[in-house]
């Protein structure tokens, strides 16, 4: 097994490992900080499926920008001092069935032609991914590229305005 | 390596997210399932641009998810933070003032 | 494959039949920088006159464009195609963002110019939606549309309004997520994201199978969502209740009729011109079926009128996909007619809705003896709702007989026993729905109500209220006009 293998396997098995005890941490900070191993080891991932500069977004984007938001978004909901609020859960088993249900459903009809790479000795490719993909979204997805720009601002306002608003005590 | 092996990886983090969101009863946590479930989507997407390598689709869509999902969870979370002001929860079964 | 330059190229020429969209980022921007000029008291009135002007161009724009547009023309490196279907429906989100605005008129005066921008990004969603034809765009522009409707529906910044823009956003995003999923999955099978082009017709041709299904059906949850039609409908009545009455007027009109309208446009893809051996009428067919009779059923046991138009949207939907499953020129177009006539009717009932609430008339019992003091708007209500059940003489009438005429035709044409059931089913609902259209007039004009309300300071909201209820008798007497309009557009991918 080389070492590009064992890492790929070992990250694969981290992802689900820590996807895994999110499901069953009682402790909402904690679930925090699973979810972060889990997108730490997805950006892993990234890198050996040559998506260097997905894998560095993922990074600034997910840990950097999500997983610290929702952090704060635990400490401004929680009282200070307080006991961090247990998790509960309703229906975990009825859940857990649909879960396991929907996990078998995805793989059971999956087709074998799926996961052909093409044999045209894909490792040989040496492409330099970032500025292709810089060419590609300023042709190709400019659009896209400045519709996210707009919903950015217009989330980022409507989000303070949101969240400014202050209840005016009568 | 095989793709595969990614594809039941992700296959694992949708069903995965899909339970929490459906069992969890706090809002914040349904946001992290929220989450696993888009970057399962993510993990597809990338895993299977590596069998067209003539393009990078794949790669650019996944790079428009994480920036949606960024501005998703800024909204949530500036909803959430709005709901705890007014029912000091964010537990979802003990905000019920709309009733059906 | 294009060269750099070419690619170039063609993003200055698509800039040219952009134009209605890059109107609505402009007016986005403006309505952003008012909020920073305009915070004065007296200042914030002329909030309202700059977003009615500023929609108002935009209606203009989509006027050009549709007058230029003749034939399919995809822009932006194929990321859109602009069609007549498109135009046309962009022109119905105009005319319901130019009057979102005048429902909200004096009104929700905290924020306003943020409420308006808001509104403005939910368009521009809207008018991309439409023009899609790549997932990429389908999906972002989904966001576009949903993300400022999460954010509105707080607007009211009560503690209902909070509780449902959480639960909306939470009901949507596992929507969208699940959307994504689909996506990606197809892209695994046809590896392209482009569903117009031979690509992705050649890939799903070969492959039937049921794994293309599941992720057709992945995907459809995302956009009946958006549609609020079932499975995907339970968000609705909440956040209708709570949500301001000039964005419910909104959700029920534009995110339906954008997601109706890549719905159409991604079902005609699947369905490879009915070569497709995936039969995606049945599937239809049946949403169809259980959106209207959850819908009607439902909405009879309201007591509050916001939370009865939700389930009377979810049930208008489904008469949408009615118009929708037989994916034929005749039977989009009559769709398209019935889209305009709803669309008229809905504000028509929500601008009355929303003037009542504001005189503290919120529950439906609470509406008893308004037939007397305000006669008029009760009438003008009347007909809206007359219109919505689809009696005549009014447009709604027309809608509907046209929508089942050519789902009748498409029975006798291809015999098949389902579209029979679909028929019958609808027929039976539209006497269900009868019932609590006329609940409302019947507690107003039946009902002998304590309730004294005066009446003044209606003139405007009933002159509004007159010119919609002057169109919709109008489209009765003389629908000739906009078949005529109708009959230009193609429905060709």
């Amino acid at each position: 097994m080389t070492l590009v293998a064992f890492l790929f396997y070992f990250f694969i098995g981290t992802a689900a490992l820590s996807a895994i005890v999110l499901l069953f941490l009682k402790n909402i900070f904690h679930a925090a900080l699973a979810l972060l191993t889990c997108l730490l080891s997805l950006a892993a991932l990234f890198i050996l499926l040559q998506a260097e500069f997905l894998a560095v977004s993922q990074i600034l984007l997910y840990a950097g920008g999500v997983v610290i938001l929702i952090i704060f978004g635990i400490m401004l909901t929680t009282k200070a001092g307080g006991q961090a609020v247990p998790i509960t859960n309703t229906g975990l088993l009825p859940g857990l069935a649909v879960g396991a249900g929907v996990f078998f459903l995805l793989l059971f009809f999956v087709h074998k032609s799926l996961f052909a790479l093409p044999s045209s000795a894909q490792e040989t490719i040496v492409n330099n991914n970032i500025e292709r993909i810089g060419i590609e979204i300023l042709t190709d997805y400019v659009l896209p590229f400045e519709l996210a720009g707009v919903l950015l601002l217009a989330v980022l306002m409507g989000a303070a305005t949101i969240a400014g608003f202050k209840h005016v005590k009568n | 390596m095989s793709l595969q092996s990614i594809y039941i990886l992700s296959a694992l983090l949708f069903s995965i997210g899909l339970v929490i969101v459906l069992v969890k009863r706090n809002a914040i946590l349904v946001l992290m399932g929220i989450e696993l479930m888009l970057n399962a989507a993510n993990l597809n997407l990338i895993a299977f641009n590596k069998t067209v390598p003539a393009s990078l689709d794949g790669q650019v869509f996944a790079l428009f998810v994480m920036v949606i999902a960024v501005c998703e969870t800024a909204v949530g979370l500036a909803i959430i933070l709005q709901v705890y002001r007014h029912y000091h929860t964010s537990v979802p079964d003990e905000i019920n003032e709309l009733k059906g | 494959m294009l060269g750099t330059n070419e690619k170039l190229e063609w993003i200055q020429l698509s800039l040219k039949y952009f134009l209605p969209e890059l109107v609505l980022v402009g007016a986005f921007l403006i309505l952003l920088l008012s909020s920073l000029v305009l915070n004065k008291g007296h200042q914030k009135k002329s909030i309202d006159w700059i977003a009615l002007l500023l929609l108002m161009a935009t209606l203009m724009a989509s006027v050009i464009s549709w007058n230029q547009t003749t034939a399919n023309i995809p822009l932006f490196s194929g990321m859109l195609t602009q069609s007549t279907f498109a135009v046309y429906l962009k022109l119905l989100f105009d005319v319901a963002g130019v009057l979102t605005v005048l429902l909200s008129w004096k009104a929700y005066e905290y924020r306003k110019a943020e409420y308006y921008a808001l509104v403005t990004c939910a368009l521009l969603g809207a008018h991309v939606l439409v023009m899609s034809s790549n997932l990429i765009m389908v999906f972002l522009a989904i966001e576009l549309i949903s993300l400022p409707s999460y954010l509105l529906t707080a607007f009211v910044f009560s503690k209902k309004s909070m509780e449902g823009a959480l639960k909306y956003f939470l009901f949507g995003s596992v929507a969208s997520a699940i959307m994504l999923y689909g996506m990606s999955l197809l892209y695994g099978i046809t590896h392209t994201f482009d569903f117009t082009s031979e690509v992705f017709a050649k890939a799903i041709y070969y492959q039937q199978t049921p794994f293309f299904f599941i992720s057709v059906c992945l995907i459809l949850a995302g956009l009946l969502f958006k549609i609020a039609s079932t499975p995907m409908h339970p968000w609705a009545p909440d956040v209708y209740e709570a949500a301001p009455s000039p964005i419910v007027a909104f959700f029920s009109v534009v995110p339906k009729l954008a997601g109706i309208g890549i719905l159409v446009l991604f079902c005609l893809a699947i369905d490879l011109k009915g070569n497709s051996s995936i039969r995606w009428y049945i599937v239809l067919s049946l949403i169809a079926i259980l959106t209207l009779s959850i819908g009607n059923f439902a909405a009879l046991l309201q007591k509050n009128p916001k939370r009865m138009m939700a389930y009377s949207s979810i049930a208008q939907a489904g008469i949408l996909l009615i118009g929708a499953i037989t994916l034929t020129n005749q039977g989009l177009q009559f769709m398209l007619f019935y889209a305009t006539v709803f669309l008229l009717a809905n504000y028509l009932v929500f601008l009355y809705i929303g003037h009542f609430e504001r005189k503290s008339i919120v529950d439906m019992e609470s509406y008893a003896g308004i037939g007397k003091s305000n006669a008029a708007s009760s009438i003008l209500l009347l007909v809206g709702l007359i219109s919505l059940t689809g009696l005549p003489p009014t447009a709604g009438f027309l809608a509907k007989v046209f929508v089942f005429s050519s789902l009748w035709n498409s029975y006798e044409i291809s015999g098949q026993g389902l579209y029979l059931v679909v028929f019958v089913v609808g027929l039976l609902n539209t006497v269900v729905s009868l019932f609590f259209y006329l609940k409302i007039p019947y507690q107003s004009f039946l009902k002998n109500g304590s309730n004294t309300v005066p009446s003044e300071n209606s003139w405007g909201v009933n002159l509004l209220g007159f010119l919609l209820v002057i169109t919709l008798l109008g489209l009765f007497f003389l629908p000739s006009g906009l078949m005529g309009w109708l009959n230009r557009i193609t429905f060709a991918l």
